[in-house]
């Protein structure tokens, strides 16, 4: 099939068969189909039910604060557990959650200074709401300055 | 350069921004790569200027960003790759509209590919997380370039033998 297609196309015809056209068609719906699956799956983050014990640390060198808490909870992502985390200040945007602030301890655009997310020491590709809460691990939000 | 060149690829690379800006409020919903395959089917490779012009006004809209490396091959690149199929494929537009939607489907791999070089586990995360995307640009190509490719395709060829007679 691809062959007769490159040879359709290396023939310089400019009108294709119906049938062929047909082909085509089918073989790129179905390719788009598979990556859509693909994307889909990828993107599946797997999360555990029940309850999670992990480690909250919050860093901030501007304000000179350096505190770990132990948490628990059942929510599924960190996001969903930050909305009801005690002094967590945050927006929701259509990304979902942003952290604003700890404690007082408010970013500052203006300054450069934000709050940057690590799961277990590694900085987070994600947003909060797309990270699942894993028991025993370590979420980590520092205070940054610099883009 | 002639001031008539200078004037072609002024419009139309305006008329490329301007097509961006209003389908903005749509997510990868866009006219550009269609304007852009058609360009260079028309004007031949002076659509790498008009494209050039193109990501100049994104710079200015947008301002500086990791993000305009990426543009600054991902266009380019299109139009290469136009001009490669275009004496095979001619005025197909079944298989330009595929190629279109394959041009959205590998679009967000093609914009990683930059970030790649700052942070390989970022560039995967980034082309993970828009994969859906990627597969909505793809569709809205294809179904884009098979209804409007040929109708805007002849319009545009008739105008630059109307307007520029020489060139052809």
């Amino acid at each position: 099939m691809c062959l007769s297609i490159f040879q359709h196309i290396l023939s310089g015809r400019t009108k294709m068969s119906k049938k062929k056209k047909i082909t085509l068609i089918s073989v790129f719906v179905a390719v788009v189909a598979v990556a859509a699956i693909v994307a889909v799956v990828l993107n599946q983050k797997s999360t555990t039910a029940g309850v999670k014990n992990f480690k909250v640390q919050i860093v901030s060198e501007r304000d000179g604060y350096d505190q770990t808490a132990d948490c628990k909870s059942d929510a599924e992502f960190l996001g969903e557990f930050l909305r009801t985390f005690e002094g967590c200040e945050y927006q929701e945007s259509d990304y979902g959650i942003y952290v604003t602030g700890f404690d007082g301890m408010k970013e500052d655009l203006d300054n450069q200074y934000w709050w940057c997310i690590s799961v277990n020491g590694e900085a987070a590709v994600t947003g909060a709401d797309e990270i699942p809460l894993q028991d025993g691990d370590t979420y980590n939000f520092t205070l940054k300055q610099g883009w | 350069m002639s001031i008539q060149r200078m004037t072609r690829i002024a419009l139309l690379s305006a008329i490329l921004y301007v097509s961006k800006v209003v389908l903005e409020f749509l997510p990868n919903i866009e006219l550009v790569s269609l304007l852009v395959i058609l360009y260079s089917l028309v004007f031949g490779w002076e659509a790498m200027l008009i494209v050039t012009v193109f990501n100049l006004f994104e710079l200015i809209q947008w301002g500086f960003g990791t993000w305009w490396f990426s543009y600054l091959y991902v266009w380019p690149l299109l139009c290469v790759i136009t001009m490669l199929l275009k004496k095979l494929v001619k005025e197909e537009f079944l298989i330009w509209a595929i190629m279109s939607g394959s041009f959205g489907l590998i679009f967000g791999s093609l914009f990683a590919l930059f970030y790649l070089f700052v942070d390989p586990k970022y560039a995967l995360a980034y082309w993970i997380s828009g994969l859906p995307w990627d597969v909505v640009h793809c569709i809205g190509n294809f179904v884009l370039m098979l209804i409007l490719g040929k109708p805007l395709y002849k319009l545009l060829k008739m105008l630059n033998q109307k307007v520029y007679p020489s060139t052809e």
